[in-house]
């Protein structure tokens, strides 16, 4: 099972850059909707691949779905080299993304990303036009009920339902 | 607006017009001519299409086929609004998805108006709770169950 309030902690502690997006993003919108991952977008620079190395490292992360004894090498250089990361961790899934389609990468998404407070961290996620906007670019049939969705809580919102 | 979208709303349209739920592939083609034909085919032969050979990963369940250049829209998607223009379609400002505004109408707002009372922190508790929860249920369901001694 994922540990959410574990992973984020992690993350935190080790000043990784990064935004929420995905299922515990529209979770903190307000979706009703089950996730099993955390996706997170995370900043590509090398300052930041060495914080995602020793934040994760102690965890196992590997490529979640592949056979096992893979010659995976949890590094700065694995990171610099690839872009999306789907790993599974001894505290859960972690999906790890470069970018994402329909939204472009962390800068280009940081301006459109909230800021909050949980568990005495504060953690950044995608706001939710942006989330929906990215969601529609997916395309994914699961990610059309995760839109329908976000488009009641936008409306349900405007008219002040928070 | 996607190509399924349009495909869609092009099926539907030809079948409102005409009376009935089916089509053949070539009048789609022919209501979409500024996409590329092959790719209005693939869509209706088999991205969209329930009984079709599952080669993409991405599919939506829009068509049955019912034999050889003939499909019908399935009972799920024939409610969905399409703007009626006389060309057929009309690129504009943003039009909603008539797939997400149909799955919009199931939504339950007493939830989501309940979430929205919640504060950032609480939702994520509700989602670790909701997410231990599953976790439960899947390991008694996987537990056998002990016959009681007669």
């Amino acid at each position: 099972m994922m540990e959410l309030r574990r992973l984020l902690r992690l993350l935190a502690r080790h000043r990784v850059q990064f935004i929420i997006v995905g299922g515990v993003a529209a979770s903190l919108h307000a979706s009703a909707r089950s996730t099993q991952d955390l996706d997170v977008l995370y900043a590509r620079s090398a300052e930041n691949h060495r914080r995602l190395v020793a934040a994760l490292r102690g965890h196992r992360p590997y490529l979640r779905g592949a056979p096992p004894g893979l010659p995976f090498s949890w590094d700065a250089e694995t990171i610099r080299r690839g872009l999306n990361f789907i790993l599974e961790t001894d505290l859960g899934d972690l999906d790890l993304l470069g970018e994402i389609a329909g939204g472009g990468g962390y800068d280009d998404l940081r301006t459109h990303s909230i800021e909050f407070e949980a568990f005495g961290l504060r953690l950044l996620c995608l706001d939710l036009d942006t989330l929906i906007r990215v969601k529609q670019a997916a395309g994914r049939v699961r990610d059309l009920e995760a839109v329908a969705e976000l488009r009641v809580i936008r409306q349900e919102s405007d008219r002040g339902g928070s | 607006m996607s190509i399924r979208q349009r495909v869609l709303e092009a099926a539907l349209r030809i079948c409102r017009r005409r009376g009935g739920w089916t089509f053949g592939p070539g009048e789609i083609v022919a209501a979409l001519p500024d996409l590329n034909a092959g790719s209005v085919r693939t869509h209706v032969m088999s991205r969209c299409c329930v009984n079709a050979p599952a080669h993409h990963v991405h599919r939506w369940p829009f068509f049955r086929r019912i034999r050889r250049g003939k499909y019908e829209i399935l009972p799920a998607w024939r409610g969905v609004e399409v703007r009626e223009t006389a060309a057929g379609y009309a690129p504009g400002p943003e039009r909603p998805d008539p797939v997400i505004a149909a799955y919009e109408k199931d939504i339950d707002r007493t939830l989501i108006l309940r979430r929205l009372r919640l504060s950032f922190e609480e939702r994520l508790l509700a989602l670790e709770s909701w997410m231990k929860d599953i976790e439960e249920l899947k390991g008694s369901a996987r537990r056998p169950r002990r016959r009681t001694a007669k």
